[in-house]
C-alpha cells in the first residue's frame, strides 16, 4: 500500500502538474474550513488520536528519566524533603482551617444578602506530556481529553495561580494555551483595589501586559492581581501575578504596566484542570 | 527486501520525534526543521521513492503535532517539493555549493509560506524567529548529504 500510495515508479515528473494541483487545492480547503468553521474538529481528532502513540513514545523515556532520578535520590535527600513536607503540610491544615471558617462565614453572609452563592469546584489532576508543539507559540499537552469531559474552554490552574485554558480537545490529550501567548487575554481584578482591567499576554512566560490602566491608577509594585471571574471562562478570585514594573511615558494616556504570572507557567509538570460549579441563586 | 520497504517511513518517524522533542525555550526556535530537510533531501535525490502525497500527509502531521491551521505545514512542504521534483535532474548535477545554495533557498520558500499564512489568519509571530530555524537546518544538511545515502545503500538500494 506504501508503495501504490507514496511513491512514484513512473517518472513523477509527468504527473506532476495535476497532482501538485490537487495536493494545493486539498490544502487550501482545508485550511479555509479550519479557519471559518468548526467541521473539521472530528477531522484533526482523528488525527491526532492516530499521532497519540507518536507523542506518547517521546513522553515515555523522559518520564522515565524523571523517574529515575527520583529512585536515585539519597536517602537523608528524601528525609529531608519529607520533613519540609510534613511542615508545609501542617501549615497549610492550619491555614486551610481558617478558610473553611471564614467560607462557610461568607455564604452565610452570602444569602443574607440574597446573592448567589459559591460552590465547590471540581478538579482533575493532568500530567503534561513532554512534547513540544509549535515553539512560537505557548502550549503544551495534558493527558486528559474527551475521555475525562475536558472541554474547550475550561480553565488550568496549578498550585500558585492561572495557568491558562484548554485550546482544542482531544481524544486523550488536550491543548492548552497559556496565559502568557501573544493571542490571550484574560480579565482580571487588582486584589487591593478592585480595579478591573484585562491582562494581555507577551509571548514571553515570565511577563504579562497590561495595556489599558490610566497613568492615574492605583497601583503598586507587588500588588497582586486575580482573576476578575468576567467573560466566564475562569472563575474569580485565582490569582493571575505580581505587578513587577510601572513605567509612563509622556506621550501616552496609558501606563507601562507588567506582572510576573504567579503560575510557574514554563516549568509545570502537573497542571489542575477546574470544572466550575453554577452559581446557585437562592 | 523488508528493510528497503522501511527505510523511508523509519526516517520520517524519527525526524517526526525529533521534532516534537522538548527543549527549553530559548533552545526551541534554533531547531532544525527536520521533516522539510529529508523531504527536500528525498526529492532531490530518490525522486522515485517518494510522491507528493508523502509531503502532503507529512505537513498534515505535523499541523496536527503542532496545531497549527490544518494544511499549513502541508501547503509549504507540497510547495517546496514539487519545486525539487521539478528541478531535481538540474539539481543533482550542481557543484555541492549550488546544491545548498539552492536548499537555503527551498527553506526560505518553505519559511516563507508558513509566515505568510500565519500573517493572514492573524497569527503573531515574529519574523526572527522564523530565521533561525533556516540557518540551523543549513547546518545540518551537509550531514544529511553525507550520511543519508550511506544508510540507503546499507538498506540494499544501490541504483
Amino acid at each position: 500500500m506504501f508503495n501504490y500510495f507514496f511513491r512514484d515508479k513512473d517518472s513523477s515528473r509527468h504527473t506532476l502538474g495535476y497532482k501538485f494541483f490537487l495536493s494545493t487545492i486539498i490544502c487550501i480547503f482545508l485550511m479555509f474550513v479550519d479557519y471559518r468553521f468548526d467541521h473539521l474538529n472530528t477531522f484533526r481528532q482523528t488525527i491526532s488520536s492516530l499521532l497519540y502513540p507518536i507523542q506518547l513514545a517521546v513522553n515515555y523515556p523522559l518520564q522515565k528519566i524523571v523517574d529515575i532520578n527520583y529512585w536515585l535520590t539519597d536517602h537523608s535527600e528524601l528525609v529531608q524533603e519529607n520533613k519540609t513536607l510534613r511542615a508545609e503540610r501542617l501549615l497549610n491544615n492550619i491555614a486551610l482551617q481558617r478558610l473553611e471558617s471564614i467560607e462557610s462565614e461568607n455564604n452565610r453572609l452570602r444569602s443574607l444578602l440574597q446573592t448567589s452563592q459559591r460552590l465547590k469546584e471540581r478538579i482533575l489532576v493532568a500530567e503534561t506530556l513532554k512534547v513540544d508543539l509549535d515553539p512560537y507559540r505557548q502550549r503544551f499537552l495534558v493527558n486528559h481529553g474527551l475521555n475525562d469531559e475536558v472541554y474547550l474552554g475550561q480553565a488550568v490552574i496549578d498550585s500558585q495561580g492561572i495557568v491558562g485554558q484548554v485550546i482544542r480537545v482531544n481524544a486523550y490529550t488536550s491543548e492548552i494555551l497559556l496565559i502568557s501567548d501573544l493571542d490571550h487575554a484574560i480579565p482580571v481584578s487588582l486584589d487591593r483595589t478592585g480595579l478591573r482591567t484585562i491582562a494581555v499576554g507577551t509571548g514571553d512566560s515570565s511577563r504579562l501586559f497590561l495595556p489599558y490602566l490610566t497613568s492615574s491608577a492605583d497601583i503598586e509594585i507587588g500588588d497582586l492581581v486575580v482573576t476578575s471571574g468576567l467573560g466566564g471562562i475562569f472563575p474569580s478570585g485565582y490569582p493571575v501575578g505580581y505587578i513587577s514594573s510601572i513605567s509612563f511615558e509622556t506621550e501616552r494616556s496609558f501606563a507601562n504596566i507588567l506582572l510576573t504570572p504567579a503560575a510557574q507557567l514554563d516549568r509545570d509538570t502537573e497542571v489542575v484542570l477546574i470544572w466550575p460549579s453554577m452559581d446557585r441563586d437562592l | 527486501m523488508v528493510k528497503r520497504n522501511f527505510l523511508i517511513p523509519s526516517l520520517f518517524l524519527v525526524a517526526i520525534f525529533l521534532s516534537i522533542l522538548p527543549f527549553p525555550a530559548t533552545l526551541k526556535s534554533f531547531l532544525p526543521e527536520w521533516v522539510p530537510l529529508l523531504v527536500l533531501f528525498f526529492s532531490v535525490m530518490n525522486p522515485e521513492r517518494v510522491s507528493i502525497f508523502l509531503a502532503l500527509i507529512l505537513g498534515l502531521i505535523l499541523d496536527s503535532l503542532s496545531g497549527s491551521l490544518l494544511g499549513q505545514h502541508a501547503l509549504a512542504l507540497v510547495i517546496v517539493f514539487s519545486i525539487c521534483i521539478k528541478f531535481h535532474l538540474i539539481v543533482r548535477v550542481f557543484p555541492i555549493w549550488q546544491l545548498n545554495t539552492f536548499i537555503i533557498l527551498m527553506l526560505i520558500i518553505y519559511e516563507f509560506i508558513l509566515f505568510w499564512i500565519d500573517g493572514a489568519v492573524g497569527n503573531n509571530v515574529p519574523i526572527a524567529e522564523r530565521i533561525f530555524p533556516i540557518i540551523s537546518s543549513i547546518l545540518v544538511w551537509p550531514v544529511i548529504l553525507r550520511w543519508l545515502p550511506a544508510l540507503k545503500d546499507d538498506a540494499g538500494n544501490r541504483e
